[in-house]
């Protein structure tokens, strides 16, 4: 079994943007996702000499911001007291409180879609962490924060060909990555 | 100007388009490639693809900002 080792000093280079992405679509909340992945890098680090190698390093932090997630809404949700449940009838003339008729709704798949662009953005990090480093940041940064060829050659000091080299290769080898799942 | 392009140009503008740089004659150029090559046919498939994916994932990034003073954090916490 491969011991694997904790680089703190890497842990925001490598990870923050899987944590980022994995919390934002269960918290939806840019404040509440940054301070979760902060208090989990925070938390990790105090509990490094706990850490057996049997588990790779994401896997671990991940298991820490899985906990400090549910700890956020246990906290969310006693405050607001007690939870309720509220029915509303969609159809205003519609009379009668049958519950079944909220049951299921066969036309609704958005629960469904949701997490399954879930599964896809997770599958997208950890194919991107496949990627050389520096040829990942600069794939992020075009793809997902839609940077300008000029901005991001001015600030790796590369020139746009180089660029489209660069994404090129990565958007290959992320073509590759996803291919059996996915594309 | 020839409106045959290599399989590397023809792939080049495909990757350019995916963020909506390729210029109107480059697009026709690789329209024209793609009529008989097979394979950049299957390169722009996937690439078209792989847009598609990143679009419905909405995957994010977390902001540089934040990052650094994460890593500003982590390290004080590491000295300590």
């Amino acid at each position: 079994m491969p011991n694997h080792q904790l680089n703190p000093n890497d842990w925001v280079d490598a990870y923050s943007d899987y944590l980022y992405n994995y919390t934002i679509v269960k918290v939806n909340d840019h404040e509440v996702a940054q301070d979760l992945i902060s208090e989990t890098f925070l938390a990790g680090l105090k509990s490094a000499p706990n850490f057996k190698g049997e588990a790779s390093e994401r896997t671990w932090l991940i298991s820490i911001l899985k906990r400090k997630i549910i700890d956020h809404y246990r906290k969310k949700n006693s405050k607001k007291g007690k939870a309720e449940v509220h029915i509303n009838y969609s159809d205003e003339d519609a009379e009668g409180e049958w519950l079944e008729e909220r049951v299921s709704d066969p036309y609704d798949r958005t629960a469904e879609d949701t997490m399954e662009n879930e599964e896809l953005g997770e599958a997208i990090m950890k194919c991107l962490e496949t990627l050389n480093d520096r040829h990942a940041s600069i794939f992020k940064m075009k793809t997902i924060d839609n940077f300008d060829t000029e901005a991001i050659c001015n600030e790796y000091q590369i020139t746009p060909s180089n660029l489209w080299v660069i994404i090129h290769r990565a958007r290959t080898a992320m073509a590759q990555c996803l291919e059996n799942s996915w594309l | 100007m020839s409106i045959f392009v290599t399989c590397e140009e023809a792939n080049h503008t495909c990757d350019k388009n995916q963020y909506k740089e390729a210029s109107f004659w480059e697009l026709i150029k690789l329209n024209v490639h793609l009529a008989y090559c097979r394979v950049c046919r299957e390169y722009t498939r996937k690439n078209l693809r792989l847009t598609k994916l990143f679009q419905k994932a909405k995957v994010q990034t977390m902001p540089k900002e934040e990052k650094a003073l994460l890593k500003e954090r982590l390290r004080q916490e590491m000295a300590k």
